[in-house]
C-alpha cells in the first residue's frame, strides 16, 4: 500500500502529437502551472477520481455499524466515565467519591466486575459495611486478574474483619465489668496473650468506656497499647483523638488526624474530628474551615452537622446551630441520641466544652 | 510468530482500504489529480495512489500521512463504544466487529516505506520546496522507516490496539 507521485507516464507519449493539448482527451488545451499536462475538465475530472460503487457500499456498512455503536454509547460513555473518574478517586484514596462515583455505575451496570471491587474497596474505608457486604457478594465468585485491584481488596477484607470480633459474646462480657477497670482490664490482658484481631476490639471498646467515665489518662495508656501491636487500627486512632483533645494536646489530636486522613482524604468524621479539636483550642476560623470541608463532602453525615453546629454556637449564628440540631435529631430517630444530647449540654452550659 | 505480511494485510483488509482511501481522499481536498487507485490487492503492495506530485510542501506531507490521521481517528471512533462495552459488560458480537474494524484500521495507520520513499523523492530530490519543508520532512521519513522495522515486531498491530483499546480509557481516564 504506497501512493506513487506519477506525472511521466502520462507524458511519455505527447511529444510526438501535440504538446498543447491535454495528455488525457488530446482534444483541449493545458492548463498552465502544472507537472501533468491536463486540461481544465480532465484535471477536474482527475481531482475527483471515481469512488466506486463497493468502496461506498463498505463504508456505509462501516458508518452503520458506528451508528449502532454510537447510538449505545451514551449509557456507556457516562458509566465508563464515572468508572474512571472513582478509579482515579481510590488512588487518590478519596474514597467518598469513589463510593459516590461507583453507586452510580452499578445503577447501570450491577454485576460490572472493577465497579463491584472497587465499591468493596471504597466502602470498607468509609466503614460502610451495608454496601461493602453487597459489593462482597457481586464479587465472591468471580476471578480477578488486575494482581494491584486484588491486593487492594484483600487489604479493604482485612480493614472490615478488624471490625468485628471472632468472639461474639466478647463486648458481653467488658459491659458486664464495665464499672471495673481492672476486670476489664484483666479481660483486654488474657486477650493480649492471643495477640488477636479481638485484642483490638476489646482495647477500643474498653478504651470507650473509659473515655465515657472520663478517664482520659487510662484511655490514652490504653489506646497506645493497641497501637503498639497494630499502629493503623482505625477505631483506636479515632477515639485517641478525642481523647488527646480532652487532655488538651491538641497538636496530637490534629496529627492522629492527619494520619487517618492520609489513607483516606475524605473520611468526614475526621475532618469533623480535626473541626472540633480547633475549636476546643479556641482557633475558630480553622475549626470554620475544616466544618465547613466536612460539610461539603457530606451535608447529611451526623459528625460534619456536629462540628458544623458547633461553629455556628460559638460564632453566635442561632438560626444554623439550631436548624442543624433539629437535623440531626431527625438523623438519630431509631437510634441513641447521642450527638443532639452532646451538643445541647454544650449549649445549655451543662458542658464546658472550652 | 513470523507471518507474512501479505496475510496479515488479507486478514486486516478494511484497514488497507482505508489507507488508500485515505490518500485519495487528501489528495481530492488539495485539488491535486490522481490517475490511478488500487484499493485492495493479494499482492505487494496490497494498495496504492497513483497522483500528480503537489508542488506545495504542506501538501505533500499531508498526502502521505493522512492515513495515519485518518486511520488513526476512524479507528478511535468506530472501536470506542465496543471499547467501552469490554470495560463495563459483556461483548457482544457487534462489539468484536466494532473492534476488529478498529484494529484493522489502526494497524494500517502507518504509512508505507513506499509512502515514505514518494515522500522523500518529492521532498528532498527537487528544489522546488523550502529548507524548512525538508527539515520537517526528513525526521517524518525517519519515522516511517521506524515504524517499518517495528512492523516486524508487530509495532503496527500494537499501534492498532493501542488505538482501538487503551485510547478510550485513556481519554476516559483523563477527562474524569
Amino acid at each position: 500500500m504506497q501512493e506513487i507521485e506519477n506525472s511521466k507516464s502520462i507524458e511519455t507519449h505527447q511529444e510526438t502529437i501535440d504538446l498543447s493539448l491535454c495528455t488525457n482527451c488530446k482534444s483541449k488545451s493545458i492548463e498552465e502551472g502544472f507537472p501533468t499536462k491536463l486540461c481544465a475538465d480532465c484535471r477536474e475530472y482527475f481531482i475527483k477520481y471515481p469512488i466506486p460503487k463497493w468502496i461506498w457500499l463498505f463504508s456505509t456498512i462501516i458508518l452503520l455499524i458506528m451508528a449502532v455503536g454510537v447510538f449505545r454509547m451514551p449509557k456507556y460513555i457516562s458509566a465508563a466515565y464515572h468508572l474512571s473518574k472513582a478509579e482515579k478517586a481510590v488512588d487518590k484514596k478519596a474514597y467518598l467519591t469513589a463510593q459516590r462515583e461507583l453507586l452510580l455505575v452499578l445503577e447501570k451496570f450491577p454485576d460490572n466486575l472493577d465497579a463491584n471491587a472497587n465499591l468493596l474497596i471504597a466502602s470498607a474505608h468509609n466503614h460502610n459495611y451495608v454496601l461493602s457486604n453487597v459489593a462482597y457478594q457481586n464479587i465472591a465468585e468471580k476471578e480477578i486478574k488486575d494482581n494491584d485491584l486484588f491486593k487492594n481488596i484483600q487489604n479493604s477484607m482485612e480493614l472490615l474483619n478488624a471490625d468485628f470480633p471472632a468472639d461474639t459474646a466478647l463486648y458481653r462480657r467488658i459491659k458486664i465489668n464495665k464499672d471495673s477497670t481492672e476486670n476489664m482490664m484483666r479481660i483486654y490482658d488474657h486477650l493480649a496473650y492471643k495477640n488477636n484481631i479481638d485484642q483490638y476490639i476489646a482495647g477500643v471498646y474498653i478504651a470507650d468506656m473509659l473515655y465515657d467515665r472520663k478517664l482520659y489518662d487510662e484511655a490514652d495508656k490504653l489506646l497506645s497499647k493497641v497501637l503498639l501491636t497494630n499502629q493503623n487500627y482505625y477505631p483506636a486512632l479515632g477515639l485517641l483523638i478525642g481523647v488527646k483533645r480532652n487532655l488538651k494536646q491538641y497538636d496530637e489530636a490534629i496529627e492522629i488526624c492527619n494520619r487517618i486522613l492520609a489513607e483516606n482524604s475524605e473520611d468526614v468524621s475526621v475532618i469533623a474530628q480535626k473541626s472540633r479539636t480547633e475549636l476546643k483550642r479556641s482557633n475558630d476560623t480553622k475549626a470554620a474551615e475544616y466544618a465547613a470541608e466536612a460539610m461539603n463532602l457530606n451535608p447529611d453525615d451526623i459528625y460534619a452537622m456536629e462540628s458544623q453546629a458547633l461553629v455556628d454556637y460559638y460564632a453566635n449564628r442561632k438560626t444554623e446551630y439550631k436548624k442543624l440540631i433539629t437535623k440531626i435529631k431527625i438523623a438519630e430517630q431509631g437510634g441513641d441520641p447521642i450527638i443532639s444530647n452532646r451538643i445541647e449540654q454544650i449549649i445549655l452550659g451543662k458542658v464546658t466544652y472550652r | 510468530m513470523f507471518i507474512p505480511g501479505i496475510i496479515i494485510s488479507i486478514l486486516t483488509f478494511p484497514g488497507v482500504i482505508v489507507h488508500e482511501l485515505a490518500h485519495q481522499m487528501f489528495c481530492r481536498w488539495f485539488k491535486i489529480p490522481v490517475f490511478e487507485v488500487c484499493y485492495f490487492r493479494f499482492e505487494n503492495p496490497v494498495g496504492y495512489v497513483i497522483h500528480e506530485p503537489s508542488k506545495k510542501g504542506y501538501q505533500t506531507i499531508l498526502i502521505s500521512i493522512g492515513p495515519f490521521i485518518i486511520n488513526t481517528v476512524l479507528a478511535f471512533l468506530i472501536a470506542f463504544p465496543a471499547a467501552m462495552q469490554f470495560k463495563l459488560d459483556d461483548p457482544n458480537f457487534l462489539d468484536y466487529i466494532l473492534i476488529y474494524l478498529g484494529i484493522s484500521i489502526g494497524c494500517h495507520a502507518f504509512p508505507s516505506t513506499g509512502d515514505a520513499q514518494s515522500l522523500w523523492e518529492s521532498v528532498m530530490k527537487t528544489d522546488e520546496h523550502t529548507l524548512f519543508t525538508k527539515i520537517i520532512v526528513a525526521p517524518i521519513v525517519g519515522f516511517i522507516y521506524i515504524g517499518a522495522i517495528g512492523s516486524f515486531f508487530w509495532l503496527d498491530f500494537a499501534y492498532g490496539f493501542a488505538v482501538s483499546l487503551g485510547l478510550p480509557y485513556i481519554i476516559l481516564k483523563f477527562c474524569a
